[in-house]
């Protein structure tokens, strides 16, 4: 289909930052600054486009991972834990899904992933409680480095030893 | 759309109060969080007013403040900072008996939701305390129910002054500034001095009466604000994080008994404090609405978040002006400073990182829709959200 996202984004980076913005009055700072942002908002969104529903496909298969492994140390609810994941996951699986509603089926699956962290961390055995810590903090690490390789153009990242490109660490 | 979801969007009383309950804040923090929850559900689609509507508003309320005596001129906006709309005028007017002055004045304004919902009376009571002790813009008025100028507001005097080094280039609301040797030579211990300034400083009975007194030998200092972010951020969050529960969990875990109660600027980041670019000295020290009485350490805890690194050939500075942990810390106490405990400093890093996380991935994102100035500002930096979140998971792997 014509024309392509991508050309339709450079358009409009190109019409802002070379119309636009040298007319915007000098004196406008608010302006400047807004006008900048959207220019640097529209480049983010190009390229972010491609990866927009691989990110949420690796966002669903990771957290039911985690809801799986931690489920199987609760105890008794374990199963009403799995149901609610499951039911959140095949929203975000449909296959005609749209980008907003896997969105919204992740969002779902987190909340149930948060009741589940919640009741792990005040698990009476300690040992276990810290062991299912240590997971949590593992599927962090990951999470995070997609989240992170998802906005980095934006600049604000301070920490340059584990900054990853998008397509890596949504394999890693 | 999930039920929390649709709760955070349209608050009900009974959820809104089943939250008040859970995290018990001072009245101050209740008030601001309430109102701002109450004003959710409110179609509001935000944008600034004209400069004409401003002046009107402002003409209105200086002649009620001023017995009609005084002239505005020069209205124009500030731009700079993602919380609050600010304007700058020329006043003049009758400051004194047989004192007519002119005074360059700032009006700042909570636009329809801010990135921080806090007191104005709060800010005003902790600017009027602040300058007994350091540079702060000196506050006239406000007007705590914007009633008169359209939105809560407060008016200070203008102070002359620049936020960075003049070939220095930094990220929107001050973030990122970095300052080279020369200037670090002069407003590093400045700016360590006026902490050591505020922390000690005495805070009679009858001082700042918007603000709770935690008790000195109890944790109800941390509790307080650990309660106040998490409130917040089960307000606001768009989507649950995991290292937010693990985190809030450890702070929760680890309180460190309060030693003495000071003064806690809350924001005090390079960006808050203007400097005279030849003299290399503080000239205002500015944005005081987060701060609160409780721990000294909060305030170390700050500068020292990941979040305001700045790197020189390499090498990183805390708020562009300290090279180490260890540098701040003998800094503060050579100069006078109450002595510092580390790990209570530690767990005042991890809470100020949190309490970053939270103003990003929750404030920040929920401001923007349609409700403040500046919306795509406040959706660009809530990006930095993620790697506050990297700092979070380092610092607990340390903890």
């Amino acid at each position: 289909m014509q024309p392509s996202l991508d050309l339709r984004l450079s358009s409009m980076i190109k019409a802002l930052s070379q119309i636009v913005l040298p007319s915007v009055d000098t004196e406008d700072k608010a302006a400047i600054e807004q006008l900048n942002i959207v220019i640097g908002s529209l480049l983010l969104l190009k390229e972010q486009i491609d990866y927009v529903h691989w990110f949420e496909h690796v966002e669903t298969n990771s957290m039911l991972e985690l809801v799986q492994s931690i489920a199987g140390h609760i105890g008794q609810e374990a199963d009403a834990f799995m149901n609610a994941a499951n039911t959140a996951a095949d929203i975000a699986k449909k296959p005609d899904a749209t980008l907003s509603s896997r969105h919204d089926g992740n969002i779902r699956l987190r909340e149930v992933l948060a009741q589940l962290i919640h009741k792990s961390l005040s698990l009476e055995d300690k040992a276990l409680a810290a062991n299912l810590r240590r997971q949590i903090l593992k599927y962090s690490e990951a999470q995070i480095s997609r989240e992170r390789a998802f906005v980095a153009r934006v600049n604000l990242d301070v920490f340059g030893d584990n900054l990853l490109p998008i397509r890596e660490a949504l394999v890693a | 759309m999930s039920e929390l979801s649709a709760l955070r969007r349209n608050p009900t009383d009974a959820w809104l109060n089943e939250l008040r309950a859970r995290y018990p804040t001072e009245r101050s923090v209740d008030v601001a969080l309430t109102r701002r929850m109450r004003k959710r559900s409110q179609e509001i689609s935000y944008s600034s007013p004209s400069l004409e509507e401003v002046g009107a508003r402002l003409k209105k309320f200086i002649a009620q403040e001023t017995n009609g005596a005084a002239i505005i001129r020069n209205l124009r906006r500030l731009t700079g900072g993602a919380s609050k709309e600010q304007f700058v005028f020329d006043l003049e007017w009758d400051k004194g008996k047989n004192e007519r002055t002119n005074e360059k004045m700032v009006l700042r304004c909570e636009p329809a939701a801010s990135i921080v919902e806090t007191s104005r009376r709060g800010e005003f009571e902790l600017m009027q305390f602040g300058a007994r002790w350091m540079p702060v813009p000196p506050v006239y008025w406000m007007d705590e129910d914007g009633s008169t100028l359209g939105a809560p507001s407060l008016i200070a005097g203008f102070v002359e002054g620049v936020q960075k080094p003049a070939k220095i280039q930094s990220n929107v609301t001050g973030m990122g500034i970095h300052f080279p040797s020369d200037y670090r030579q002069s407003l590093a211990p400045e700016y360590i001095d006026l902490m050591v300034r505020l922390h000690k400083a005495p805070i009679a009975d009858d001082a700042l009466p918007s603000f709770a007194r935690p008790s000195v030998g109890t944790t109800e200092a941390s509790e307080l604000i650990v309660n106040w972010w998490a409130r917040i951020w089960a307000e606001d969050l768009y989507e649950e994080v995991p290292i937010a529960i693990l985190t809030e969990s450890w702070l929760r875990a680890n309180l460190p008994v309060l030693d003495h109660l000071s003064v806690v600027h809350g924001d005090l980041r390079t960006g808050n404090f203007l400097f005279d670019e030849t003299k290399r000295q503080i000239t205002a020290v500015l944005d005081w609405e987060l701060g609160y009485l409780g721990d000294r350490h909060g305030d170390l805890g700050w500068i020292l978040t990941d979040l305001y690194i700045t790197r020189e050939a390499g090498s990183p500075f805390y708020c562009g002006l300290f090279p180490s942990e260890n540098e701040l810390i003998e800094g503060y106490e050579a100069a006078g400073g109450l002595p510092l405990n580390k790990q209570t400093l530690y767990w005042h890093k991890v809470f100020c990182t949190w309490k970053q996380l939270v103003l990003s991935l929750g404030c920040a994102l929920r401001a923007a829709e349609d409700r403040s100035h500046q919306d795509v500002l406040l959706t660009w930096v809530s990006a930095c959200g993620y790697t506050i979140s990297e700092a979070l998971r380092r610092l607990l792997e340390n903890a």
